[in-house]
């Protein structure tokens, strides 16, 4: 299974990202967690606490043209294998790094390496049966720009506000475009009754499922630790099991 | 662009997408202000630490701690810019109500406690010479 989580900027994106890939790696997969948002967020979210590091610079040259290309013999499994960062429950982290004060340049390298390496991702062999999640910043434009080629489902969070809809509309009607991918929207911090019927109606999808507002997650968040380590019984924990059981169509869930 | 909407008596107000994309982009002179806008999370804080560290290339900064709910997420904010100006703003449900129905935070009822402190924050900022003021 290669999912790709998407949605405007604060819906929830990274802790569902980070803490689906925690317990998928539970349940016994093999978990390649993708980060391609310059912005931090998944990292904090597998449990590895802030981290910058661009990983991909030393996989990477330029050719005659001045192009990033991945050196010769790095392929999707070399890169993953050797420049993927270990983390809870056997996670595996790759992110192309996070912008400094300097901005992006210091580490465009890395940045067109992790392109060039998802790219490839879903055609090696030896990676089939590594089940992957990915963290996309804000909006449709990753979508668009084909950043996750390698995704099978596309896992949507929207809040119930207008802002957040529109954008998750922008970004099924872009994925719709492409063959193999089923969208599935996920609901998030609903408060109210009514919240799921107003998403539904407003986004013209069905959920897929949802997660209530929980006060345990906000809390995780400011203290910087992943969800399932600070409230491993949690609502959100429960819902996001959910999640998965659906998507995958089998059961993670106790 | 922005440099060529400056005009005596008018304001040009920009809500830039997320992270720092645009503002590596923004050349120097044409903003006055920058609003740091941040919440009491990990994630906020490291983002606005670099927002705030390009923006400040270009003028003033102000940094704004947004969904505030109590003095120890004022002091998370505080403890990460300790230097920087600061403005709160407390957690206001009418303005999350105001989004779920997709109206204008100010058009949406009764004046509230964060769209109050959004007000002071306007006060403020027309008040001071901004160019003065970096
Ligand atoms: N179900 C929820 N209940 C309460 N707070 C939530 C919930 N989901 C996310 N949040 C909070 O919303 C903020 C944004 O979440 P994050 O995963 O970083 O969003 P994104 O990656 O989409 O920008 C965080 O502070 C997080 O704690
Ligand atoms: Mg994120």
């Amino acid at each position: 299974m290669r999912i790709a989580v998407v949605g405007k900027g604060g819906a929830g994106k990274s802790v569902v990202a980070g803490t689906m890939a925690r317990l998928l790696a539970r349940g016994g997969d093999k978990v390649l967690a993708l980060d391609s948002d310059p912005i931090p967020g998944l990292a904090i979210s597998l449990g590895l606490g802030p981290l910058d590091t661009p990983m991909l610079l030393d996989a990477v040259e330029k050719d005659d043209n001045g192009r990033w290309r991945l050196k010769k013999g790095i392929g999707a499994a070399r890169a993953v294998q050797r420049y993927s960062l270990v983390g809870p429950d056997g996670v595996r982290l790759l992110q192309f790094g996070k912008t400094t004060a300097s901005g992006l340049k210091d580490f465009m390298g890395s940045v067109n390496g992790f392109y060039q390496v998802v790219h490839r991702l879903a055609r090696d062999d030896s990676l089939s049966g590594w089940t992957i999640v990915g963290d996309l910043p804000a909006g449709p434009r990753q979508t668009a720009f084909d950043w996750v080629p390698y995704a099978d489902k596309l896992v949507l969070v929207v809040e119930p506000t207008w802002q957040s809809i529109l954008t998750a509309r922008r970004i099924a009607r872009i994925s719709r475009q492409r063959s193999g991918v089923e969208v599935v929207a996920f609901g998030n911090k609903l408060r109210e009754d009514g919240d799921t019927d107003l998403i539904e109606e407003r986004l013209g999808e069905r959920l897929g499922g949802s997660l209530p507002f929980d006060p345990l997650v906000a809390e995780a968040d400011a203290h910087g630790k992943a969800l399932i380590d600070h409230a491993p019984d949690s609502p959100a924990v429960h819902a996001i099991e959910h999640l998965i059981d659906a998507i995958s169509r089998r059961k993670v869930s106790a | 662009m922005l440099g060529e909407l400056e005009q005596e008596g008018a304001a040009v107000i920009c809500d830039l997408e997320a992270g720092v994309g645009s503002l590596l982009r923004m050349s120097d002179g044409h903003v006055d202000v920058t609003l740091a806008i941040v919440e009491p999370t990990v994630k906020s804080i490291e983002a606005a630490t670099r927002a705030a560290a390009i923006a400040s290339g270009h003028g003033k900064v102000i940094v704004v701690a947004n969904r505030v709910r109590d003095d120890s997420d004022t002091e998370l904010i505080r403890s990460a810019f300790p230097d920087h100006d600061m403005h709160v703003i407390p957690y206001d449900a009418a303005i999350r109500r105001a989004d779920r129905e997709g109206t204008a935070p100010i058009d949406f009822g009764d004046s509230s406690a964060g769209l109050a402190a959004i007000a002071q924050l306007a006060h403020r900022i027309s008040r001071s010479d901004p160019v003065e003021a970096a």
